[in-house]
């Protein structure tokens, strides 16, 4: 009996120093051989300013866009969905990875004049503005994109959440005043995840999904 | 002498118990180190996946949330890989020299029947943590360590029985 605890107590410690050098090799040096080249310039609709990938240079929110961009904030900053400006405020997406992949989402606040940038809602999507013109978020959800049901990682990082279900198709709508950035309204959506978003949020004005 | 040893033999509810957790700690780093050279693993259900459910499921409640808590904190699945083997080493060291030593024997499977009363009563409670990943991972990790709890009971009842007829 002793010899087997001894077994396994320096099994643990074998397998903890070799998997420190596996993962040496397969994270970070694998890593450098990865990717492809990318340089892409986004314009976020009625500013000067576009977001950026770049396998060279850094990701972020540029002034310009092309040869003449000049990188005002560093991030991996989504153009894909709702980016909003309203006045010197910007709403911007930005994802997160964590080391072995798993996306995060947050909702940034990027004043363009200090340029500046604020965490607005973690663990949030910006989805775009409703008919009467309020930013319209999916909050408390892990992102789709991720497999929450089938991967390990949404689940586990779900589990000291207070709010993160991966298991269902459920989110919390979010109403913003894109003038503040401060939530007006919000509802638990059991089906926010599911087809048929845009026409039960986004087509309708603040007042209508308020009843 | 002989017979003390006899008796210290039959004491394994508590070592069991170490030992599950152990194996409890390696089954989701397993998974993590998988994933690290094939990341596709992640975008499908399969036997590792429901393995680090068991994994996270059959650890003990807090220390599931403590690793949870890391995560969302790191960000980084590494991290998480060297706490769980960490805790599950130095778990492993510090209850051997408990359990070996003859003077904190009792009380050492006191307290690991606390321990896990604790963690059976916290798994009962109606919290969505509970059954994060899925209801056959929270039954078999209940089960897992009820198994254990009756063993460190069946143990100490059995310790209690060999020191009364030591007394006669």
């Amino acid at each position: 009996m002793g010899n087997a605890k001894f077994g396994m107590n320096a099994l643990l410690l074998i397998i903890i120093i070799f998997s420190a050098i596996a993962f040496l090799i397969t994270v970070k040096l694998a890593g450098l051989s990865g990717g492809y080249p990318v340089n892409e310039y986004y314009p976020i609709e009625g500013t000067d300013l576009s977001v950026r990938y770049n396998s060279v240079y850094p990701n972020g929110l540029c002034r310009g866009s092309r040869n003449a961009a000049v990188l005002l904030l560093e991030g991996d900053f989504g153009h894909d969905w709702g980016a909003a400006a309203e006045g010197k405020n910007l709403y911007l997406n930005e994802y997160t990875s964590t080391t072995l992949g798993l996306v995060r989402s947050q909702v940034d606040l990027v004043d363009t004049e200090t340029v500046t940038k604020r965490v607005l809602l973690k663990d949030t999507v910006l989805l775009g503005r409703c008919a009467s013109g309020e930013l319209v978020c999916l909050g408390s959800c892990v992102l789709p994109a991720n497999s929450p049901k089938t991967s390990g990682f949404a689940r586990l990082y779900a589990l000291s959440a207070r709010d993160l279900r991966p298991e269902s198709d459920g989110a919390l709508v979010i109403f913003l005043d894109p003038a503040s950035g401060e939530v007006l309204w919000s509802r638990w959506d059991e089906k926010a995840l599911e087809e048929g978003f845009e026409e039960r949020w986004l087509g309708k004005t603040l007042a209508e999904v308020r009843g | 002498m002989k017979f003390g040893v006899a008796v210290r033999n039959k004491l394994t509810g508590a070592g069991l118990y170490v030992r599950a957790m152990q194996v409890s700690a390696l089954l989701p780093a397993l998974y993590i180190f998988v994933a690290s050279g094939y990341p596709g693993l992640l975008r499908s259900a399969n036997v590792l996946t429901f393995l680090f459910g068991l994994g996270c499921s059959l650890l003990p409640r807090g220390e599931t949330l403590a690793v949870s808590s890391l995560y969302r904190a790191t960000g980084s699945e590494l991290w998480v890989y060297f706490a769980l083997l960490c805790f599950a080493l130095a778990f492993g060291l510090l209850a051997d020299a408990l359990l070996r030593s003859r003077t904190a024997g009792r009380p050492a499977r006191l307290a690991f029947a606390a321990l896990v009363t604790a963690d059976l009563l916290l798994r009962l409670v109606p919290l969505r943590f509970n059954l994060a990943f899925g209801w056959p991972c929270a039954v078999l990790g209940f089960l897992g360590r009820g198994v254990c709890l009756a063993l460190i009971l069946l143990d100490l009842r059995a310790e209690k029985k060999a020191a009364e007829k030591k007394a006669e």
